[in-house]
């Protein structure tokens, strides 16, 4: 017991072993407290010696040994050979320590505090500064943190309808649609594939060309280079192969005309259906084409100094299939259809490490065209709350 | 310690009022140092944990004297819309009641009794109809394994008392 505490208490980095902690809060406390206490240990250090350097040092008149005025003379102490580099040099050992004494304050302030006192108060601050106030019991005692329990049925339906974790449903990107209320924007994903894509594409072709250079010129000047000559037909067919990679990408990516998905309201209730229209433009023949409604749960967890998230698809179901679909410029494919969101469809939940997410899912497969898949986040809200409802 | 909720399901509402009582027994006031009480959610699984406190209240020795041990204290709260209960394969989002006392030795004791945030309850003659839950009782409570749990928990506090 006491072995695994203390390896607990050395351990430098959390691992989560299923549900639990491998590391103790005691640990991580004590961790900020050295923190703290070291940035005002170094910051009033170094201002000590800023200030031994520019004022005392000259005006008290005392023999320093040796060791005394070398460090006084350091590059740290003067600040460098600017004019300003000592102010600097105070004014960051200054921040230091009003920083680290801030934060011990803080900590040794909350020592002891259990973690729903410290999220109590939190949230009281981050809603005082929202403007939403919380009602104390009679005494207005700190100590109290509870939905204002008012007779005013309007007040209480309008505190009710606060959801929290649940994302507002008014993405920045969404627009009005052009046949129904809503146009749900597209999730940007793979750009950051076809960047990757491109620049090692671009730097190893820009190698293979430099390399092919110096080969094509020292067989022009009579200074061949049959080793190098060799090593260009694997490179060349590196290079090949990242360009075929680029201009499937860029096919995929920009080769697909745009997807538009339009839905009649936003966001969603369980147990209702909606009509929804989705539009592909652009010169395409599709042997499938395939709309599904999709709730992922996902959850983020760190792993020493990484962030690892874990999918899971927790529903699926498809609500159109085409077959042999054709898309012309002049004439895009569209298709409205109705989706019924399931009574039992758990809300859209977004917290600091947990998420659950719905969205539309288009995907199509596509010749000479690679297939593709894009996706359409939508906001799922729980079902409204029966007014006056009081329960046995 | 124990809690008890208004309801013997556990079952409330979204948006609907919590009332419970707590209860201390067989400890002496001059023991105590402050108790803590709260209606939280709370995740579980394989993300890092989140939570946030609905409803929290600190009663400090002064007020534990005023108030005595010998009765039980209502905690009454409207609980939110959101997060409704739900159990899936990474996340788990739970409910519960948490009382949490500071002893004067420094000790702390900690005793939870969960409950399930549900959109909508059956109505009475849906209930009566039908023994079987909906569907969507079935998806989110699971009060079978309530029990082992708390079993677990009140093992775990015996033996940390009893080591301490």
């Amino acid at each position: 017991m006491r072995r695994t505490w203390i390896a607990a208490l050395l351990r430098p980095y959390g691992k989560k072993r299923g549900p639990h902690s491998r590391t103790s809060v005691a640990s991580g406390i004590l961790a900020e407290l050295a923190f703290y206490a070291g940035l005002i240990l170094t910051g009033a250090f170094v201002l000590a010696l800023v200030i031994m350097a520019r004022l005392m040092a000259e005006r008290v008149g005392i023999e320093l040994p040796d060791e005394a005025r070398r460090v006084l003379e350091s590059e740290l102490a003067r600040g460098g050979d600017s004019r300003w580099g000592q102010w600097i040099v105070g004014f960051v050992s200054v921040a230091a320590i009003g920083s680290g004494m801030a934060g011990l304050f803080y900590r040794l302030n909350h020592l002891g505090f259990s973690q729903e006192r410290l999220s109590a108060n939190k949230q009281r601050i981050l809603e005082s500064g929202t403007g939403v106030v919380k009602g104390n019991k009679a005494g207005g005692s700190a100590n109290t943190t509870a939905l204002p329990e008012t007779s005013d049925s309007n007040a209480v339906l309008q505190q009710m309808r606060r959801e929290p974790t649940v994302p507002s449903g008014r993405a920045g990107d969404e627009s009005p649609g052009e046949w129904l209320a809503h146009r749900l924007p597209m999730l940007q994903a793979g750009r950051t594939r076809i960047l990757g894509t491109a620049a090692l594409s671009l730097i190893w072709n820009s190698v293979c060309i430099v390399l092919f250079a110096v080969v094509v010129s020292g067989w022009w000047y009579n200074r061949n280079r049959p080793i190098l000559a060799m090593m260009m037909l694997p490179f060349t067919g590196i290079s090949i192969w990242s360009l075929r990679s680029l201009t499937a990408e860029v096919r995929r990516v920009a080769g697909v005309g745009p997807t538009l998905v339009e839905i009649n309201a936003h966001p969603i209730h369980p147990a209702e259906t909606y009509q929804v229209v989705v539009a592909q433009l652009g010169r395409m023949r599709l042997k499938q084409m395939k709309v599904s409604l999709v709730c992922e749960e996902q959850s983020f967890f760190r792993q020493g100094t990484d962030v690892r998230v874990e999918k899971h698809l927790a529903f699926e179901q498809e609500v159109l299939v085409s077959t042999n679909v054709r898309v012309d410029p002049g004439q895009p494919w569209k298709q409205q259809f109705e989706v019924p969101i399931p009574a039992n469809a758990m809300h859209s939940f977004v917290a600091e490490n947990n998420a659950i997410r719905w969205r539309l899912v288009i995907s199509g497969e596509a010749r000479p065209w690679p297939s593709f898949c894009r996706s359409f986040p939508i906001f799922v809200r729980p079902r409204e709350p029966r007014r006056g409802h009081v329960p046995p | 310690m124990n809690i008890v909720l208004c309801r013997e399901d556990a079952r409330y509402e979204a948006g609907s009022q919590l009332l419970a009582e707590w209860r201390l027994r067989r400890v002496a006031l001059d023991a105590l140092q402050s108790v803590e009480v709260s209606i939280l959610w709370q995740t579980t699984g394989k993300g890092d944990e989140d939570f946030s406190v609905h409803h929290f209240r600190r009663y400090h020795l002064e007020e534990l004297t005023e108030i005595g041990l010998e009765s039980s204290h209502p905690v009454s709260s409207l609980l939110p819309v959101t997060p409704l209960s739900y159990r899936g394969h990474l996340i788990e989002i739970g409910w519960l009641v948490r009382t949490r006392v500071f002893m004067s030795d420094g000790r702390e004791i900690v005793a939870e009794q969960p409950f399930y945030l549900v959109s909508s309850l059956p109505s009475p003659r849906e209930s009566t109809a039908s023994s079987t839950p909906d569907e969507e009782t079935v998806r989110v409570d699971d009060t079978v394994r309530v029990a082992p749990r708390r079993w677990k928990k009140l093992i775990a506090n015996y033996r940390q008392r009893a080591s301490s």
